[in-house]
């Protein structure tokens, strides 16, 4: 669904921020990582990480180094402290958000309620208020 | 290796790096080498562990390879989007093209000026003089002022140097129609005279390919500088 999708791509730099909060992780393992912790509901197009592991990196708040993992070179991302100062905001600020988001769309809508008003037949327009 | 399995493991790994390629080539205009190798080596990193993942789960090699593939996505899209990130980092193109072309005409016209004034000296002085200024003033003021300004640029093709020597070139022919060229035919050079108007021609195509030359050498200076920097960083902690 286009509107998932996003609403994944816009928050995917914080999802990164967060994962990493945890220690130091390569591409891969921060696409597992989001995946595990969502229970599966959040998938992205794992390629599309790169681009968000990029300007995370442009603005410092993540920085990569390459390391050697089991005989092979990876790139792993460290949170540094603006990072970490950044992360602190962007979850405060989606508590904000998410808290505004469901006080306009109330319960889940899966009953319609029905408010009294007049029943109109085809054709007729109401009569204006007095 | 039995022959089969050498033969997927051969077709696996031409898949992969023709999926790499599509996503790596269309960033060869504004991304240098060292940074689009770093990316490829890392993207490749992550698809063999989604291809070693979908092998766990049972799929045959040429499956794992399409699954993984299909899971990052259009080669495209992931290209098109990491160079849209790698362009905000970037100097504007129009921006820093003007901002090449003012450091342009300031590595020029000095140039051009004591040209003019060494040319005006030599005729002065004699004719010999006048021939070896000339050629000096042909190849070495635009091959400088073009090298100066493509490492002072921020543009890393020599597009910006080129637009600076073109408004410093015309500023230089006008200058030298108006003062040399007449001293010379007075003085009868006529070979010179002939050789001082097409000078400008000559500094033109010289001075934006040294442009060009400057702006490697700065990006190289560049990276240089910063793994200096970064080695200099480590050994100090």
């Amino acid at each position: 669904m286009d509107l998932e999708r996003e609403l994944l791509k816009g928050n995917t730099p914080t999802l990164v921020l967060a994962v990493l909060r945890e220690g130091p992780l390569h591409g891969y393992a921060i696409a597992r990582e989001i995946e595990r912790r969502s229970d599966q509901a959040l998938r992205c197009k794992e390629g599309t990480l790169y681009p968000a592991l990029h300007a995370l990196e442009r603005e410092g708040l993540i920085e990569g180094e390459w390391r050697e993992e089991n005989g092979r070179e990876r790139k792993v991302y460290l949170l540094t402290p603006a990072g970490h100062a950044a992360l602190v905001n962007r979850t405060q600020l989606w508590a904000r958000f998410s808290t505004a988001i469901e006080r306009v769309i109330g319960p889940e809508p899966d009953v319609l309620v029905e408010r009294p008003g007049p029943r109109l037949s085809p054709g007729s327009r109401p009569e204006p208020a007095v | 290796m039995p022959h089969q399995l050498q033969a997927t493991e051969e077709d696996r790994n031409a898949h992969l790096e023709d999926y790499l390629d599509r996503v790596v080539t269309p960033l060869m205009d504004d991304v240098p080498r060292a940074r689009r190798r770093e990316l490829r080596a890392e993207l490749s990193a992550h698809l063999e562990a989604l291809i070693e993942a979908h092998i766990e789960l049972g799929s045959t090699p040429e499956e794992a390879v399409a699954a993984a593939i299909r899971q990052f996505g259009s080669p495209r899209q992931v290209g098109k989007q990491w160079l849209r990130e790698w362009r905000r980092e970037q100097p504007a193109g129009l921006r820093s093209a003007l901002h090449t072309a003012r450091i342009g005409l300031l590595c020029f016209l000095p140039a051009s000026l004591f040209a003019w004034c060494a040319n005006s000296a030599a005729i002065a002085v004699g004719s010999s003089a006048v021939g070896g200024l000339l050629v000096l003033n042909t190849l070495l003021f635009p091959i400088t002022a073009g090298l100066i300004t493509g490492m002072l640029s921020r543009t890393r093709h020599g597009f910006g140097a080129l637009l600076g020597c073109s408004g410093a070139a015309l500023l230089c022919a006008i200058l030298g129609a108006l003062e040399g060229i007449p001293e010379l035919v007075e003085a009868r050079h006529f070979p010179f005279a002939a050789l001082a108007m097409t000078q400008m021609v000559f500094w033109l195509p010289l001075a934006a390919a040294a442009g060009a030359i400057g702006g490697r050498l700065r990006h190289g200076a560049r990276a240089a500088l910063g793994r200096w920097a970064s080695d200099l960083a480590l050994s100090l902690k």
